[in-house]
Parts: C-alpha cells; sequence; structure tokens
C-alpha cells in the first residue's frame, strides 16, 4: 500500500496540540488574518490545564473560580476567533510519513487520513517523569497530573484518602483540589527541603503573583489541617489488588529515604509527582535536534521564538522545556510571530515591537519555575527507590535487576538497554519509564551522553480495518 | 454497580454502557475512564504480561488503561468519550491470551 493510496488535504499551518500554547499561537495567527489548523487527541480544546469539565450541566463549584475564570476566558478568545481556526478534537497525530511535514492522523480512533502542511508549529505539552517505587504499579497509584483530570474534568474522585508524594508546585494545587473534592487527605509529602527554596527566594519575589498563588495554597492546607511535610518522600505502596497502604519517610540530602523514621499510611489513592518533561516523540520523530532536559528527559532544541532545526517546524510551549501553563502561551504568541516573519507576512521590526512585551513575560515565568529547579531537581537516591524485582517498564514487566545487570554487561546508551531488556518497547513507547533509564543510565556509568530513546510509527495503535477503508476511501470507491 | 464517587450528582444526559455485561448509568461527555471510577472499579487492565494495572497517567500517555471498545482491543478508557449501547470489556489483553502468560 503505498501513501498515495491515502486522501490528502493540503493546509499552509498546522498546530499540533489545543493546549495553552497552541492555541494561543492560533489566536496570534488569527489576529494577523491567517488561517491555522489545530490538531488535539483529546475530546476538549484546552490542554491537561484548561480542559474544563467534560460533562454538561456541571456546577463544579468544588474548583478554583479563578481557574474557571481562566477556562472561560481562553474558550471565548478562541470562539472570537473561530472563523480562523480550524480546530478538530479526537484527532490523533501519528507521525509524519513520506516527507516531514505530510502528517497521518487518526480521527476518533479509527479515520486514517493525512495532512501535507506547509509548516508545523508542534505545541504538544508536557508528560509526568515517573520515579519507579515499590509498589507503584498497583491500581491507586497514579500522577498527580491524571488525578487532576479526574476531578476537574471527569468530577469524579479517584480515591477517597489519598497520600500525595513528589515534589513542586503541582502538589499543592492537586491537594487542594481533592480536599475540596471531598477527598481526605492523608498527608502532602514534598521532597524538596524548604531551605532551598528560602535560597531562591528572590528570584520567587520576582514573579508576585504566582508565589502569592502558591502561598494561599499552602495556607488552604493549613486551614484545612492537612498534614503537609517537606524533605519527605514516599518509600512504597503496599495492598492486595489495589494501594491500601503507603509508606513514607523523611528524605536525606541525596533523597535516601530514612527508614528508622518512616510511617504507614492507610489510602487508597497515592498520587505522584516528581517532575514533568517535554513531550517529544513527535519532534523526534520529526528529526529535530534535541538535547538533555535536566538529566530526566530530552527536550527540543529552540530559539526564544520556537524555531527549530528545520525551517518550517516550530516548537512552543511544555515541549520546549517545561515552565507553565502561562509561559506557554507566552511562547505559542512568539512561535506565531516567527511563522508570520518567516512567510513573509510581518516585518521583522513590527514582530520584534510585539514580541517584547511577550518574551519578558515569558521570562519571568521562566525565573520563577527555575528557581523551583534547585528545590524540586531529582536527587540520585530516589533512583534506588525501587527493588531489584520492582518493574520499571510497566509495557513489558521488566525489573530494576534487569536494568541494571545489562548496565552491568555494558550497556552504555538507553537503546541498547531497550534491545537487551524491552524496557520502552511496549504500548506507550517507553514514555514512562524512558525518563527513569535516561537518569540510571546517568547515574551508573558518570556521564550525561546515553543517547535518545527514539519513538516509532505509528504514535498510537492504529487497526488495519483503519489503513484499508482509508486508502479505498482515497481510491474513491 | 452504582455511581459512588461522584463530586456533584449527575444533572444533564445520561447513556448507558455495558462493561463486562453490566449495564451502568454514565454522564454523557465524560471518559469510559470517569465512568468506570465512578463506579468504583479501579481493575482495569492487563498488560501483555497479564499484569493487572489501572489508569496510572490518566492522559492518554501510559496505556494502562487500555480496554475492548466494541470488539476493538487496546483502546485508551481515558481518551475515549462514552456512547450510548457501548460494550466495554475490562482487564482483557488478546496478545497476553495468545502467547499464554509468563505471569
Amino acid at each position: 500500500m503505498s501513501d498515495a493510496a491515502f486522501t490528502d488535504e493540503a493546509l499552509p499551518v498546522v498546530i499540533i496540540g489545543a493546549g495553552p500554547a497552541g492555541l494561543h499561537a492560533a489566536v496570534q495567527l488569527a489576529k494577523a488574518g491567517v488561517r491555522s489548523t489545530v490538531v488535539d487527541e483529546n475530546p476538549r480544546a484546552g490542554g491537561v490545564v484548561y480542559r474544563g469539565p467534560l460533562r454538561q450541566g456541571a456546577q463544579a463549584s468544588h474548583l478554583e473560580q479563578t481557574w474557571k475564570s481562566r477556562v472561560e476566558a481562553l474558550k471565548e478568545e478562541v470562539a472570537r476567533y473561530a472563523s480562523f481556526i480550524d480546530l478538530r478534537l479526537s484527532t490523533q497525530v501519528l507521525g509524519p510519513m513520506h516527507g516531514l511535514t505530510r502528517l497521518a492522523l487518526l480521527e476518533n480512533h479509527e479515520r486514517f487520513s493525512t495532512v501535507s502542511a506547509e509548516r508545523l508549529i508542534l505545541c504538544t505539552g508536557c508528560l509526568e517523569w515517573s520515579a519507579p517505587f515499590p509498589g507503584w504499579t498497583l491500581p491507586g497509584v497514579m500522577t498527580v497530573g491524571g488525578a487532576q483530570l479526574q476531578i476537574k474534568s471527569g468530577l469524579v474522585r479517584p480515591g477517597g484518602r489519598a497520600v500525595l508524594v513528589g515534589t513542586g508546585p503541582l502538589l499543592l494545587v492537586a491537594a487542594r483540589q481533592m480536599h475540596a473534592a471531598g477527598i481526605d487527605v492523608r498527608g502532602v509529602f514534598e521532597a524538596g527541603r524548604r531551605i532551598d527554596l528560602v535560597r531562591n527566594v528572590s528570584s520567587l519575589l520576582k514573579n508576585n503573583p504566582l508565589l502569592r498563588e502558591g502561598l494561599e495554597y499552602i495556607s488552604y492546607l493549613g486551614r484545612a489541617g492537612i498534614d503537609m511535610r517537606y524533605g519527605w518522600g514516599v518509600v512504597q505502596a503496599r495492598g492486595e489488588g489495589r494501594v491500601q497502604e503507603v509508606v513514607v519517610a523523611p528524605y536525606d540530602r541525596d533523597w535516601r529515604p530514612v527508614m528508622s523514621k518512616a510511617i504507614t499510611i492507610e489510602a487508597d489513592l497515592l498520587a505522584t509527582e516528581h517532575g514533568l518533561i517535554p513531550r517529544t516523540q513527535l519532534s523526534q520523530l520529526l528529526g529535530l535536534d534535541h538535547t538533555d532536559c535536566h538529566g530526566i528527559g530530552r527536550k527540543p532544541v529552540t530559539t526564544a521564538w520556537g524555531r527549530t532545526s528545520r525551517p518550517g517546524i516550530y516548537v512552543a510551549g511544555d515541549a520546549a522545556g517545561v515552565y507553565g501553563s502561562q509561559a506557554a502561551a507566552e511562547a505559542g504568541r512568539l512561535a506565531a510571530l516567527a511563522y508570520l516573519t518567516d512567510t513573509g507576512k510581518l516585518s521583522a521590526e513590527l514582530a520584534d515591537r510585539e514580541a517584547r512585551p511577550l518574551q519578558r513575560r515569558h521570562q519571568s515565568y521562566v525565573e520563577f519555575r527555575d528557581a523551583f529547579d534547585t528545590f524540586s531537581r531529582i536527587r540520585k537516591g530516589l533512583l534506588d527507590l525501587p527493588e531489584s524485582d520492582t518493574i520499571i517498564c510497566r509495557c513489558e514487566n521488566v525489573t530494576r535487576a534487569q536494568i541494571d545487570q545489562s548496565i552491568a554487561c555494558g550497556t552504555c546508551d538507553v537503546t541498547t538497554l531497550k534491545m537487551t531488556t524491552r524496557a520502552g518497547m511496549g504500548d506507550c513507547q517507553g514514555k514512562v519509564c524512558s525518563g527513569y533509564l535516561y537518569a540510571r543510565l546517568q547515574a551508573k556509568l558518570g556521564r550525561s551522553d546515553v543517547g535518545e530513546l527514539r519513538p516509532r510509527f505509528p504514535l498510537a495503535h492504529v487497526t488495519l480495518g483503519s489503513l484499508v477503508s482509508a486508502s479505498r476511501g482515497g481510491a474513491g470507491t | 454497580m452504582r455511581r459512588q464517587n461522584d463530586i456533584e450528582p449527575l444533572t444533564g444526559d445520561v447513556v448507558t454502557v455495558n462493561v463486562d455485561g453490566v449495564e451502568i448509568t454514565c454522564a454523557a461527555g465524560e471518559t469510559v475512564l470517569t465512568a468506570l471510577l465512578a463506579h468504583g472499579q479501579l481493575a482495569i487492565a492487563r498488560n501483555d504480561h497479564g499484569h493487572l494495572t489501572s489508569a496510572y497517567c490518566g492522559m492518554g500517555v501510559c496505556y494502562c488503561c487500555v480496554v475492548k471498545i466494541d470488539d476493538v482491543d487496546k483502546r485508551r478508557a481515558c481518551q475515549l468519550i462514552v456512547r450510548d449501547g457501548m460494550r466495554v470489556i475490562t482487564q482483557h489483553n488478546n496478545h497476553h491470551l495468545a502467547i499464554g502468560g509468563d505471569k
């Protein structure tokens, strides 16, 4: 079956991802009179952060008013320019085929088609860096982001009694949302040490609104009587067929649990958040140059305006380095300005003038996040949490012992690690375990260059039936 | 099975979905994963090695909530919206069954 068998649609600019970066890029283009196509695999626009309740008639009184206003504002802004924005939801990008900018799409999980885009703006967002620990594959262990989506978009409690572990501001946000949703929050354990926050207080103070939001969350948890501890983290989850108990302990400087002070908490939901990494599967398949991202992932090499190593392909938002939704909005606008300049629709001087305030705001969010990085950066003790028989690759059941044995036998790059153990070879294509594989290899070998785990086309499952019916359609039968 | 984990009562349209032979009530617009969690069902999938899993990332990344929907295997419950009359089979993995399973 040749590529020509499939119907193709020529489009000037396709934006991948309808989160804050993608939508703001589309709006910026629309303001300049440029039509764009925005593709997102989810049934609703907004990205994980601004998707909003999925069911009709929801009151969502457990959610913060400021967040609800932001969801509405974004929705209204996109609606205002609706005639310029061709929004295609429930549409997954499977990857490039036959030329870099011809993308294979799968709509509603079954309808296959392709689009040929003159230019692409990738706004694929981020995913959570997973720290494996004994019991992390038990039902009831979820990423903080996943638990939040159930509360914010599903309006359903993913558990009744929750423990939150890991690091970063999302822990506070999620703990508050869980409490407001009626979940018994049994404790919030932040691995970072308070002293590392205090040391960076001057950078944090530069971004007052974000700092104020953070302090509001902390005082909410205090008023609710929720146990919040700094310098503490997860040891293991235990239970028969699901999480029933969570063991937490104080962490030392290297984030090794001090077991003599460990405590056990009864819970049916363990939400984990150890950092976010750019979602690079598509940018990797497109052959963009990538570089290391904090030793736990990869990120495409980009300029301040989102230009990449390939002309005509831009990357914006968390997909280029994780700085949060507000930075992503500015990055989306900047990538749109780069597009407008590169296609001769806007003069370099005008673009520069428009970009200045965007860059200034973007920089303030970047500085705020960087201040958290010293506090939240993964310490190497965390990598020793899994026991030898703990599963690292959830798809292929590859254990820590198998990973370490391969490294002991001379494996010094992540591709060889994948081939010798099957880690990263399963259904998720290594999106969940690759972060640990990069970090483990780097820690064991004492060097940062351990190669890149390559994703494969198609990026999501596609049935043969979908391909066959698409090619018949293309032949006009 | 009854809904037990709703944060607020259902007020909009509802649809009926068949899960492992049992009819359940779902809010129109919600995902299959949300419907399962609303009913307290946490045991959702088996990976290719027969290992029991539940939603881990909840946002389409990890494939730990794949179920059989209307005879198609390995559909991510977190990414699919419920439809009236939909048939969902949980904890089913054809690959695992075909190779006999190692765990």
